[in-house]
């Protein structure tokens, strides 16, 4: 091969030529040695190890929800928990239907991607389109800082702040805890998820795309809602399915702001309680290990990781369908 | 270049119509102030969060 070359190149430096060849000669016979196979064998196996563990580890928890998620179903039906309207676990003698708990949930998902996903996109916009390198610099780490924020500040954040000075103004029935509150502070705090990912998936958009609609005559309005937004939509769309499932899962804002009181949501200016708020106060309390109530955290905990599964299943699909391959 | 000169028959002010050229301008001008408005509130958020209360 490389005689081939010579051959064919005969202004080929011949002195560099050998000595890279002595190199690859070197390196050959310090990757026969016995220990350099040794060690090389040694990483592969580590980092088989490394990836079996956290597989094991979902594995083993999928396997413990799935175990006392069935001791669960042995004292109370599917049917009662998947479609029943009450739910009253700690009292004694209590109900276990699950419908209040997903429908807070779903109630809370719902209203905080209200206002994630347009201030999170138009952030993102902005970043990508808009702003100067140094203003990038600067308003990045930023958000970053927001995200870093732990959700705990968010819940008190809504209790002692949205609640009586945005929304007691506004709607004077609102209650102490309710979900409207909970809801617009994980709305908050899922917004730096959102702008980070969509921004991500903005930048790696080619640039020759945009300079062709701006060639056409288009505004930089148009560039980026007509040309740039619809080649980054499968990035945008994961990040929206992303966030989803980040405030599917939130616990502490909710458990904080949202209330304990287990009812069908149809009044985001009442208090709800979501799966994890319940999960909280459960174990906050002192429930007797292996009880229904101790076995019904495990239901609880399963058919929320069946919704985040569900979710996340449903993403990967929209990002293959919306998926643009550019050069 | 033929093309062009066969194209439909279209005067140039017709081409650069100053009302859709106003129109569009506006529509930058709100989407712009759209953005600031939304990285406005979440640096006021924070500001909000991590600030003195």
């Amino acid at each position: 091969m490389t005689q081939s070359v010579v051959s064919r190149n005969p202004g080929v430096n011949r002195p560099l030529l050998n000595r890279a060849r002595s190199d690859e000669e070197i390196a050959n016979q310090l990757l026969n040695t016995k220990s350099a196979k040794f060690s090389e064998r040694l990483i592969g196996y580590s980092l088989v190890a490394c990836g079996l563990i956290s597989v094991l580890t979902t594995v083993g928890i999928v396997l413990v929800l799935i175990e006392e998620a069935l001791q669960f179903f042995g004292d109370v039906s599917l049917v009662d928990f998947l479609f029943g309207t009450e739910w009253t676990a700690l009292f004694a003698d209590g109900s276990f239907g699950v419908l209040p708990l997903v429908t807070a949930t779903v109630m809370i998902a719902a209203l905080s991607m209200v206002v994630a996903i347009p201030v999170g996109l138009l952030v993102a916009i902005y970043l990508s389109e808009y702003a100067s390198p140094k203003v990038r610099s600067v308003l990045k780490p930023v958000m970053e800082l927001l995200a870093g924020v732990p959700t705990i500040v968010f819940g008190y954040f809504a209790l002692t702040f949205i609640t009586p000075s945005v929304l007691k103004p506004i709607f004077s029935e609102t209650q102490v805890f309710n979900i409207l509150a909970a809801s617009i502070a994980v709305g908050i705090m899922v917004i730096p998820l959102v702008a980070s990912l969509s921004e991500d998936a903005l930048s790696a958009v080619p640039r020759a795309l945009r300079e062709g609609a701006f060639g056409m005559g288009a505004t930089r309005m148009e560039v980026s809602t007509q040309v740039v937004v619809p080649a980054a939509l499968s990035g945008i769309v994961a990040s929206i399915v992303l966030a989803i499932s980040r405030a599917f899962g939130e616990t502490m804002i909710v458990a904080i702001a949202a209330g304990s009181k287990a009812q069908i949501a149809d009044n985001p200016l009442e208090p709800g309680q979501t799966m994890t708020g319940f999960m909280v106060q459960a174990f906050s309390g002192d429930v007797e290990t292996g009880s229904t109530v101790y076995k019904s955290l495990f239901a609880v905990g399963l058919l929320l990781f069946l919704i985040t599964l569900v979710l996340n299943l449903i993403s990967n699909r929209i990002v293959a369908k919306f998926r643009e391959a550019y050069d | 270049m033929s093309a062009l000169a066969s194209g439909p028959d279209v005067a140039a002010t017709d081409l650069l119509d100053s009302t859709q050229l106003k129109g569009r301008a506006r529509k930058a001008t709100i989407f712009r102030t759209l953005l600031f408005a939304a990285v406005g509130f979440t640096i006021a958020m924070l500001g909000v969060l991590i600030g003195p209360r």
